[in-house]
């Protein structure tokens, strides 16, 4: 498997106490970290922040980590606790605002051109609870199978498929609710 | 209303991309703060480290058991060719809203199109981030850093060069293994790599014609490095001589008067075997000025498919378009059109100036679904000769990773199809994305008919030079079917050999004849060519004079001539060639500059392959060799000596 070999590779020169393999380890993950914050959090600003809390974290974490599972898995669950403190930061933050996208990104370029995207989705994550959303984010934005989720949500699968059939029941139940069913 | 399982893309379509500034920080950060940890941690108990060293080597060695690797042995034979790449991945199934799912197209060689869009997050995202990085480049190069490791001390040496041992035996055998299952199941498309035999020896007075086809390809080295910067050896076969020399820039003086060409030979000694000497023969095309240059009609044909769902594949190929799109002319147009399993023009034909399309085009690439590479093809090139008019340059240029597999992409009916277009006028280059799966036979191949060069991309870096030199090299030809021969004197020569071009050798006949297909050279491109040559009566000579054809029939007067170089192209369109002549005297120079930096990639080339013909030659040699040659402006040179440096250490294990 390819990106595990390059990880594994790297690893390797971490162990030999070489911060440029690390640093090339975080270029080569920085992105989907970025990524999964993001889609938890719907805020870039924050999500840059998680990202970068995650790298400096992994400087020290990093010689911890067994190779007992995946780089990535392991990787990801501290993405993922991460993202979580974040989100309930943010939510002491703006106390009244349950929004998932943040007033910036509804502004942005971006969200001019996907601005149904965007809706659908806010009304969407505004209703999920944290660790919906944190599902939703590997299993849909990741694209990640119900069981690899698990591992990295340290749940059985089938919490992971009954959350997504919850995020399911969530957005038909929205559909219903305003007439619009197909 | 929008489906649920549309949620997938609108999470993508509202996604941002990192703040490239914050990422560097942040990654600056953190390596500040890993190497002040693990010097606190060294300085305080150098003795748990040796322990934790220890561990590392005895996790390695679990790691590369065959158990791992496995996936290989288990495939049955109505495996696919294209499953060369993808088996390497995790064989997890996506799973999510299964019920939902069901319109994904089935591959119709049975692989489902989720497991393909599973690479997306396996794959890396180091090589274009890579050279990215605004610091320090030294901090920032793999290779220093490996290079580094190797001084560090004995016990890190041990443990970190244990591990990398098996590593590259590892990968060699899995290309070996895939291409062999392939094999089994068809031969012509199945190694990823085409299996060259090396160019053997010649013996003069048997055989004193060498014929070959001008090559500009350099995809090669692309691969080489990639595989050498993952700390890989790379498979022998995937190691192409001529097009590691031709990746390099070389200043050979130009062509004067109406000459497409100029031709510039040295003979020098070889630096890997006293008895013998090197022709080393350069050749630069015209070069054509921006402004005297025809309009360019374009069709980039984009592959969208699952597989290029991985940051070194479709987000770079978007970067590397926008990149073109800035250097070309407002007369200029560009077309894109995007397969996966179905074909679409996604821009019609705009002017090149056109920013905000190509912008808005490009940023709607997605990847997704299988390969229907034909179809694409057929699409593109109607696109193109719709937009072809008197006068102006078509061309398609298909970037892809290769993986064509769904649709009638038999080869041989893709290449006929390919050389009925050039023969029509427009012409097809090739840009590869993507370091293992990148399916490097089959890129060549259609580059061949196509009249174009195939590039690999595996950086931004890459990109701009492939882009703006070489790409804009072949988007303005001056001469096609482009051959060179050299005949050697049997009086002074007793046997030679064509260091690279082995699948570009051509008949002796095919070389006056112009229905014989060949390269294609375009504005400004170097051509470089070395024989090595053993002298009659050298005591490198391998095979003995034979006794009643050793007495020359008649002795000329031509003992100071090694051999005569001709070289033959047509113009642009033209049905009758041209020739061009040089005598190859027997002047030996000393090999400096241009000529040695050439001659040094060539010896590493053939290192690389295992080549006997180098015999015990070592990359130390190769090293001591560059360390002599200036640098040039672009660290191209740089990068070979790092490049040499890797393959040392790796070599070395």
């Amino acid at each position: 498997m390819m990106m595990s070999e390059e990880d594994d590779f790297l690893l390797d020169r971490i162990a030999s106490n070489d911060a440029d393999a690390f640093g090339l380890l975080l270029e080569r993950h920085y992105d989907r970290i970025f990524r999964i914050a993001f889609q938890v959090l719907g805020d870039k600003e924050a999500a840059e922040d998680v990202a970068q809390d995650v790298c400096i974290s992994l400087s020290t974490k990093i010689t911890s980590f067994d190779r007992q599972s995946k780089f990535t898995t392991w990787l990801y669950r501290i993405v993922k606790n991460a993202s979580i403190d974040a989100v309930r930061k943010l939510k002491t933050r703006n106390r009244n605002n349950e929004a998932w996208a943040s007033v910036t990104l509804m502004q942005s370029e971006a969200a001019q051109e996907y601005a149904e995207d965007l809706n659908w989705l806010n009304e969407i994550f505004s209703q999920l609870k944290d660790d919906l959303k944190v599902t939703v984010a590997f299993v849909v934005g990741e694209g990640l199978s119900h069981a690899a989720a698990a591992k990295i949500l340290e749940v059985p699968e089938g919490t992971v498929s009954w959350r997504m059939s919850e995020v399911r029941k969530i957005a038909t139940l929205m559909a219903k609710q305003e007439g619009r069913v197909s | 209303m929008k489906k649920i399982y549309e949620l997938r893309s609108a999470m993508q379509n509202v996604t941002p991309e990192p703040d490239t500034s914050r990422k560097l920080v942040a990654i600056e950060l953190a390596k500040k703060s890993f190497a002040e940890n693990q010097g606190m941690q060294s300085a305080k108990r150098p003795i748990s480290k040796v322990n934790r060293l220890k561990g590392w080597l005895a996790m390695q060695l679990e790691t590369i058991s065959p158990k791992k690797y496995s996936p290989f042995g288990l495939i049955g034979g109505s495996a696919l060719v294209a499953s060369v790449a993808l088996v390497m991945f995790t064989p997890f199934n996506q799973q999510w809203f299964t019920d939902d799912v069901t319109a994904i197209p089935q591959n119709v060689n049975g692989v489902n199109a989720p497991d393909l869009e599973v690479t997306r997050m396996i794959n890396p995202d180091a090589p274009q981030t890579l050279n990215l990085g605004l610091a320090d480049k030294k901090q920032r190069d793999p290779l220093i850093a490996l290079k580094r490791n190797t001084q560090v001390g004995s016990v890190s040496g041990i443990s970190a060069g244990s591990a990398a041992i098996s590593k590259p035996d590892v990968i060699d055998r899995l290309f070996n293994e895939a291409e062999v299952l392939a094999g089994n199941l068809n031969e012509k498309t199945a190694s990823t790599y085409s299996k060259i035999k090396e160019q053997a020896l010649q013996i003069v007075s048997e055989n004193p014609v060498s014929t070959f086809a001008a090559e500009v390809d350099t995809a090669s080295y692309s691969i080489v490095r990639s595989l050498l910067r993952l700390g890989q050896l790379p498979p022998k076969d995937a190691v192409r001589v001529e097009e590691l020399i031709n990746y390099f820039p070389y200043d050979y003086p130009n062509p004067v008067g109406n000459d497409a060409f100029a031709a510039q030979v040295s003979v020098v000694q070889t630096p890997w075997n006293e008895n013998t000497k090197l022709v080393h023969i350069g050749i630069k095309g015209k070069e054509v000025s921006p402004d005297e240059r025809k309009p360019l009609d374009l069709v980039f044909l984009v592959d969208t498919s699952g597989s290029m769902n991985s940051p070194e594949k479709l987000p770079l190929l978007k970067q590397s378009i926008k990149l073109f799109a800035q250097g070309l002319s407002p007369e200029d147009k560009i077309a894109i059109v995007s397969y996966a399993g179905s074909s679409s023009v996604v821009l019609s034909p705009v002017s090149a100036d056109d920013d905000r399309a190509i912008e808005q085009a490009i940023k709607n690439l997605t990847s997704g679904g299988s390969t229907a590479g034909a179809e694409g093809l057929e699409l593109a090139y109607n696109t193109a000769s719709e937009m072809k008019s008197e006068g102006r340059i078509a061309r398609v240029i298909l970037a892809t990773d290769g993986d064509f597999n769904v649709g009638p992409s038999d080869p041989s009916e893709l290449e006929k199809y390919i050389s009925s277009k050039r023969d029509q006028g427009t012409f097809l280059s090739v840009l590869g994305f993507g370091v293992r799966s990148f399916n490097d036979a089959i890129m060549q191949t259609l580059a061949e008919h196509g009249n174009g060069i195939a590039s690999h991309i595996d950086t931004l870096a890459e990109a701009k030079k492939v882009l703006s030199d070489q790409l804009m090299g072949t988007l303005i030809p001056i001469a096609e079917d482009v051959k060179l021969q050299v005949e050697f004197n049997p009086e002074v020569i007793s046997e030679y050999r064509l260091i690279g071009y082995a699948s570009r050798k051509l008949n002796r006949e095919d070389f006056n004849d112009d229905n014989a297909d060949a390269g294609e050279i375009g504005s400004g491109h170097t051509v470089t060519a070395i024989y090595e040559i053993t002298p009659v009566g050298s005591p490198a000579q391998k095979v003995s004079p034979l006794r009643y054809l050793s007495q020359p029939s008649s002795s000329n007067n031509m003992k100071d001539e090694i051999g005569f170089l001709s070289i033959r192209h047509k113009e642009l369109g033209a049905i009758e060639s041209k020739l061009q002549t040089k005598v190859i005297r027997d002047d030996l120079v000393q090999a400096e500059g241009d000529v040695a930096f050439s001659i040094a990639v060539a010896a590493f080339g053939q290192l690389l392959k295992g080549d006997k013909y180098l015999g015990d030659w070592t990359y130390d040699d190769i090293e001591e060799l560059i360390r002599n040659v200036s640098d040039d402006d672009f660290g191209f040179r740089t990068e070979l000596r790092s490049l040499v440096a890797i393959a040392k250490m790796l070599g070395n294990e």
